[in-house]
């Protein structure tokens, strides 16, 4: 393959430029196949940006509902909490629908998207409030009902399909542990307030959970709102991570992302080839051509003014951002009060039982150590008595070799590992139109040639730029020339698949046995003493 | 919740064994449950590579920030501070830390500088058989040769081409056919041809010969 023209660096920005208008700001781009909890952490992810618009979307459906049943709270405080989390789906359909919008790239605000929701949005929603509103999977089902439209029949052969697979599963595991979290959620809010209330107040909340008295009404409006609260701050949470799933079993089973970029591939394709071909690819429900129209602003700067501008920049309040700490000031000096006084000696019997358990984990503890050390020594003698003494493996003084690794980048550089004719095979290798294995051979021999002819220390790590650095004290300046020739010409190829010219690679292997010619076995001998 | 188990099994197992020791087993009880409590988490995750039993079954794994393994300090950190992350009652604070810091770190990780990852990266389903059916289609796809790029493509339009073509055996033939069909005005053609097209710039793309 020949330089090919499509990969030369402008015609990628260009292609970068090209597709920018369309590739930001989308929430689809970032669509791939994702294991199912990878799929849950990406909704929670996706909810962040819109979690307060989210909130006051819901908030417009729960609030009335919240004010209806608040009058029988206190008669019915199980019942009002049970009617509360059994309407979700009526909050949940309107999240929904703000969030597919979003992930498409348009993102109303609150009042924009209440104002626009669509009558489907609530399409059987009866049935989602009686039949389905137990289904485990619910968060998974919503987007059916909601962004596909289906009912019955259609409905559910289109769910049993999306469901059979690991994100269905996944769904449900979700339902579970967001009804954990919700009641955790209204338990902390509740315990937290606990705490700041004065001793008087929870004595007799205490009373009344735990010691069977009368319940106050605040009590139970308290624990009611708390619980309401809670639906709600989760409820986004819940629809986005089950549309995140629904989204991911989709691209699993469609390749839906790839369809998304094949859109957009598509319409670049049909713009270049002219207006005439400007086939319209619509993605869902956005059309992309309301996006504003690629403007690369890219104007000539002599290279004096561009650094001026580069260094204003980096000088200015992007790059050194002033950060506003403040503190406060407390009014009056904390005064710390001990209360010795108060600490009884605690009863004799427990001082007892202390100091029994003390003196106890003190004589078991020396045993263990005895057992241990004796164990040690025990050990250490049949290792001495089966291998008839100790041997300590300590390389003799001056035995020493300098170590050379085997290998460096994938390459072997043993000297067992190369052809006698280094230079002539590899001109084989490339009259036979091999030439990467020419270049490999030849550049693998002047490594090898490098560790043990001159020296090079070479260890495992190294690039193929730092054996160069290596060699450019050890070689001759002609020979430096020749090994950095042959370092790029092995580079392009290895890494760029641009094969040399067939004259390149016959002038270098004619080269190669001048500079890294057969190794003198005396030479290599000195060399690693 | 899994580590939790083990753990209690552990130390209940613990728990009957100096039971036959009387007072005085009480007291190693304690001493191991505190050793367990604090200890068993930081153990596992730094050797065995940031995983403990439980993490390992979810394929997650605690890492550093910055990507590299978990050392002593950062996981001694990390679960001593699980204790604020229990505030006020049940992980509460720790909650409400995951859902608003941008990586899903409780209070423990953002002090320690540490990240729970996903191990595994899973593609489509596994088992045998997908294995040996993705190999057939790699092979068949390989002998249709390379092509070059007609046009320019970022490296997330490049990705989705190789990426259709990796994921061929998990699409329907329809579906396979109706996605190629939509680079129609790049490959030029409609139907099997126009995928063989699609297929030959993804080779060209993945680096084929």
């Amino acid at each position: 393959m020949a330089a090919s023209p499509q990969v030369g660096s402008e015609d990628t920005a260009e292609a970068r430029r090209a597709a920018a208008p369309i590739a930001r700001g989308t929430w689809s781009e970032h669509l791939r196949p994702r294991s199912p909890y990878e799929a849950t952490d990406f909704g929670f992810q996706f909810v962040r940006p819109y979690y307060g618009t989210l909130l006051a979307i819901a908030a417009a459906f729960l609030v009335p509902v919240v004010l209806v049943l608040a009058p029988f709270v206190n008669e019915h405080p199980f019942l009002t909490s049970l009617a509360i989390w059994w309407a979700k789906p009526v909050w949940e359909r309107p999240i929904l629908f703000h969030l597919s919008r979003a992930f498409f790239g348009q993102a109303p605000t609150a009042r924009e998207s209440l104002r626009g929701l669509e009558s489907s949005v609530f399409r059987g929603l009866l049935a989602s409030l009686t039949l389905q509103r137990l289904a485990p999977t619910r968060s998974f089902d919503l987007p059916v009902s909601v962004l596909e439209g289906g009912t019955g029949a259609v409905r559910s052969a289109r769910l049993g399909i999306l469901r059979r697979g690991r994100h269905g599963g996944a769904a449900a595991a979700l339902t579970l542990v967001l009804i954990q979290v919700e009641g955790l959620l209204q338990i902390g809010l509740a315990s937290l307030l606990f705490f700041f209330l004065p001793e008087s107040v929870t004595d007799s909340i205490g009373e009344s959970l735990f010691g069977g008295a009368e319940a106050h009404w605040l009590t139970s409006v308290v624990l009611f709102g708390l619980w309401a609260l809670s639906i709600l701050l989760v409820a986004p949470f819940y629809v986005a991570a089950g549309f995140s799933l629904y989204l991911h079993r989709r691209t699993e089973l469609e390749a839906w992302d790839v369809e998304l970029i094949f859109r957009r591939i598509a319409e670049r394709a049909s713009r270049r080839a002219g207006p005439a071909g400007a086939a319209l690819a619509m993605i869902a429900c956005v059309s992309l051509s309301l996006l504003p129209d690629p403007v690369a602003a890219y104007p000539n700067v002599s290279a004096e003014e561009a650094k001026a501008s580069i260094e204003t920049i980096l000088e200015g309040e992007d790059f050194h951002e002033p950060d506003t700490v403040s503190m406060p000031r407390f009014l009056h000096e904390w005064e710390w009060e001990t209360d010795d006084e108060t600490g009884d000696p605690p009863p004799q019997w427990l001082q007892d039982l202390l100091a029994a358990i003390a003196t106890f984990v003190a004589e078991f503890g020396q045993v263990i150590l005895i057992a241990l050390a004796l164990g040690v020594v025990g050990w250490l003698v049949l290792r001495v008595l089966r291998e008839g003494g100790l041997r300590l493996d300590l390389p003799a003084p001056g035995a020493r070799r300098k170590h050379v690794p085997g290998e460096l980048f994938g390459l072997e550089i043993t000297e067992e590992s190369l052809p006698d004719d280094v230079a002539g095979e590899a001109l084989g290798a490339a009259r036979a139109g091999r030439p990467r294995d020419a270049l490999a051979l030849l550049y693998r021999g002047a490594l090898s040639r490098l560790a043990l002819v001159h020296g090079a220390e070479l260890s495992r790590g190294v690039t193929e730029r730092e054996c160069l650095d290596v060699a450019r004290p050890l070689l001759a300046a002609e020979a430096t020339s020749y090994f950095a020739r042959l370092t790029r010409t092995w580079l392009r190829c290895a890494y760029g698949h641009l094969d040399p010219t067939a004259d390149d690679l016959g002038a270098l292997c004619e080269a190669w046995p001048r500079f890294f010619g057969a190794p003198d076995r005396r030479t290599a001998e000195e060399a690693v003493a | 919740m899994i580590d939790e188990a083990i753990a209690w099994v552990v130390s209940i197992a613990f728990a009957i064994i100096v039971s036959y020791f009387g007072e005085a087993g009480v007291g190693v009880y304690l001493v191991v449950y505190f050793l367990i409590e604090w200890f068993y988490p930081v153990l596992f995750e730094v050797l065995r590579h940031g995983q403990t039993p439980g993490k390992g079954v979810m394929g997650l794994r605690v890492v550093c920030d910055d990507a590299t393994p978990i050392g002593w300090n950062d996981s001694l950190v990390r679960n001593l501070l699980r204790v604020v992350d229990f505030l006020p009652v049940g992980y509460l604070a720790g909650l409400v830390s995951v859902v608003t810091s941008r990586r899903f770190q409780r209070l423990g990780d953002l002090a320690a500088g540490t990240l729970v990852v996903h191990a595994d990266r899973v593609d489509g389903p596994a088992g045998e058989e997908r294995a040996a059916a993705r190999e057939e289609w790699a092979e068949a796809d390989r002998r249709l040769g390379a092509a070059p790029l007609p046009i320019p493509l970022v490296v997330e339009e490049r990705r989705g081409i190789v990426g259709f073509a990796e994921r061929q055996p998990d699409l329907s033939a329809e579906r396979i056919l109706e996605l190629a069909e939509l680079l129609e005005p790049l490959s030029g053609a409609r139907g099997e041809e126009g995928r063989q097209r699609v297929i030959r710039i993804a080779n060209g793309i993945a680096g084929g010969e």
